[in-house]
């Protein structure tokens, strides 16, 4: 599969997601949030930037090491 | 009906394993196990085994439906851990397997703290020997520190028992008041590093990767389980366990964007999903707690698998690093749909047993008012999905094509991850059989809801698009990740390298000094007159010896007159 066709399809499930979001749920649970259309849909594509781009950083700052740096017998 | 104790049976059957060998073993392995598994579902209720101990009255066998619950899928996976390894050949490490669930066992339906230590002290040990059958230096190593955080884990337990113990007067294990004070704090402390809490975490993701591909299956389902069912049974509401989890579930899931060790990535993902449990004990809620308990059931079929798969792909490749792996769903389809089915799972996809379970947590957090929780947990299961659901499958079974040739999988393994799957599917299909079993019945609670579901397929639609844009970046790196146990290791090692040179210069001197007394002792014992006159020669034993010649003469002649003596009594 094509990365535009793989793009297309998850552009079209998550609108069918929306659609059936609006039409179908008429209670939620908890803040306010939870009442937002696509807002779960938001939290999984940002929240997965976040969670890469944050641990990337902590790689730089000195989280990350060559494995030569760290040998078997080391205590 | 008298049905024995779960654990009883398979201490039962150790030196029987240790006495056989082959096929005979392998039933002996299974029938232990499935004996064990069917005395755990045919316990009856209340209090068994009562014995009385310096006083105090200890019960071996207490059985309620927090015990029941994970006495059922304890022995459950001792079963399937005991199927995917009978292919191995090595007696020490079933002994060690059969213990390490015995001392579980033991710990979860003791019902005095005694019982429950002693329980938790046979884990240790065992477990110890777990991840030293790895066989490796690296598992020699990694075994020593995972003993030392376990002895002063232990030791902060212990202290917090006796405390507690000197203030009741009595040692049952029931719910602690914040009240106890230090005996509280120790004990909570005490169990959190078996549960792996940040910053007390590493030694899990530190030795779990380094014992054998069996062994690592054990150990993902036992200890850190273990210290669950403790915090459901002593510390239910304590609201700080509701900020820690949280914070490991998201702790977990960042590291585990920098690993590269499949079987390290998903260690990381059990401090992760323990995590969603820990902050389920700390809201303290029926729900919660229930879906604390439901989660550690979930978790451990579906962690189990997911290490079955990485083990079998580590079995087949003996590789085990994501930049050294790729392709292999070709040559792998079964045990692809099988690790397929884990990640399903503990990413809570509909329909598998991860979600019953998640959306009991995350239902709970919804409810619990404080928003930052229940941010943390959203953003952890992006992470779950993340890392087991797509990066791990991608570049390890559908990313490039490395070319390897995985050897043949015995069929003990696929049987297990057979097993495993199915139940992951079975209770994600019919969730009332679990919540049928949860601590506080009946469950009210309905996993399937469009807003539940649709909130959830929301959310893994997201992360799966992001991944796609950056899966080029997440593809592992050659390289290690330092995590806590850096601040400690060093200097650690240099206190105990310090205290064991220190102790054996003290032992030389020690010698040598014995020595020397011993040495004038003997030379005065020879020569007395050397005390009152010390300015006199030493002693010389050669000065008083004959000759050597001399001696074998008179030797002689005295041998002669004993034959010629001998004779002549003889012949008259």
């Amino acid at each position: 599969m094509t990365t535009s066709r793989l793009i297309t399809a998850m552009m079209v499930v998550a609108a069918g997601m929306l659609a059936a979001e609006v039409t179908i749920v008429d209670e939620v649970h908890g803040g306010w949030w939870h009442g937002v259309a696509g807002f779960e849909l938001v939290i999984g594509f940002a929240g997965c930037l976040a969670l890469v781009w944050g641990a990337k950083v902590l790689g730089k700052l000195g989280l990350q090491r060559p494995e030569h740096e760290h040998p078997e017998d080391e205590p | 009906m008298l049905v024995p104790h779960p654990a009883l049976v398979l201490v039962t059957a150790v030196p029987f394993v240790a006495l056989t060998r082959g096929r005979t073993r392998q039933a002996l392995l299974v029938t232990a196990t499935l004996a064990s598994l069917i005395a755990a579902l045919m316990l009856p209720a209340g209090d068994r085994g009562i014995v009385e101990l310096a006083g105090q009255e200890l019960v071996l066998l207490r059985v309620d439906s927090l015990s029941r619950l994970f006495g059922l899928i304890f022995t459950a996976m001792g079963l399937i851990g005991t199927v995917y390894g009978l292919h191995v050949n090595r007696g020490g490490e079933y002994i060690a397997t059969l213990v390490y669930t015995a001392g579980a066992l033991g710990v979860i339906y003791a019902g005095d703290w005694i019982s429950a230590f002693a329980g938790l002290e046979l884990m240790g040990v065992a477990s110890l020997a777990i991840i030293w059958f790895g066989g490796t230096v690296r598992a020699r190593m990694a075994g020593f520190r995972y003993i030392y955080v376990h002895l002063a884990g232990g030791s902060l337990l212990f202290a917090g028992i006796v405390l507690l113990w000197s203030r009741v007067g009595e040692t049952t294990l029931e719910r602690i008041s914040p009240d106890a004070g230090l005996a509280y704090v120790l004990i909570l402390i005490g169990v959190l590093v078996s549960a792996a809490v940040p910053p007390l975490h590493a030694w899990l993701t530190d030795a779990y990767p380094e014992a054998s591909v069996t062994g690592t299956v054990f150990l993902s389902a036992f200890t850190t389980k273990t210290a669950v069912y403790l915090l459901i049974r002593l510390f239910p509401g304590a609201e700080v366990l509701a900020w820690a989890g949280a914070i490991m579930a998201v702790y977990g899931a960042v590291f585990a964007v920098l690993e590269n060790d499949i079987r390290r990535l998903l260690s990381y993902h059990i401090i992760s999903q323990v995590g969603y449990m820990v902050a389920g004990v700390g809201m303290g809620t029926v729900l919660a707690v229930n879906g604390a308990a439901a989660h550690a059931f979930s978790h451990i079929l579906y962690k189990a698998l997911l290490l079955m798969g990485a083990g079998a792909v580590l079995q087949a490749t003996g590789r085990r690093k994501l930049t050294e792996l790729g392709g292999l769903a070709r040559a792998m389809p079964i045990v692809t749909v099988f690790y397929l089915i884990g990640a399903c799972s503990i990413s809570g996809v509909p329909l598998f047993n991860g979600f019953v379970s998640k959306s009991m947590i995350t239902s709970a957090s919804s409810e619990y008012g404080q928003a930052a929780v229940e941010w943390l947990l959203a953003v952890a299961s992006v992470g779950t999905f993340l890392h087991t659901g797509l990066k791990l499958p991608y570049f390890t079974f559908f990313g490039p094509d490395r070319g390897l040739k995985p050897t043949r999988l015995p069929g003990n393994m696929m049987i297990a991850m057979g097993l495993a799957a199915a139940a992951c599917i079975g209770i994600g299909l019919l969730p009332g059989w679990l919540y049928a079993r949860l601590p506080e019945t009946p469950v009210h609670y309905v996993p399937y809801t469009a807003d539940h579901v649709l909130s959830t397929l929301q959310l893994l639609l997201g992360t799966g698009a992001a991944f796609w844009l950056m899966r080029h970046s997440l593809g592992g790196q050659p390289t290690v990740t330092l995590d806590t146990d850096r601040l400690w290791r060093r200097p650690v090692w240099v206190v105990v390298n310090g205290l064991a040179s220190g102790t054996a210069r003290i032992g030389h001197r020690w010698q040598v000094r014995t020595l020397s007394v011993v040495e004038q002792v003997a030379m005065t014992l020879r020569s007395p007159f050397h005390v009152v006159w010390p300015a006199s020669p030493p002693y010389d034993a050669d000065q008083y010896r004959l000759p050597i010649g001399t001696t074998v003469f008179w030797i002689t002649v005295g041998l002669v007159v004993l034959v010629l003596a001998i004779w002549l009594r003889i012949g008259a």
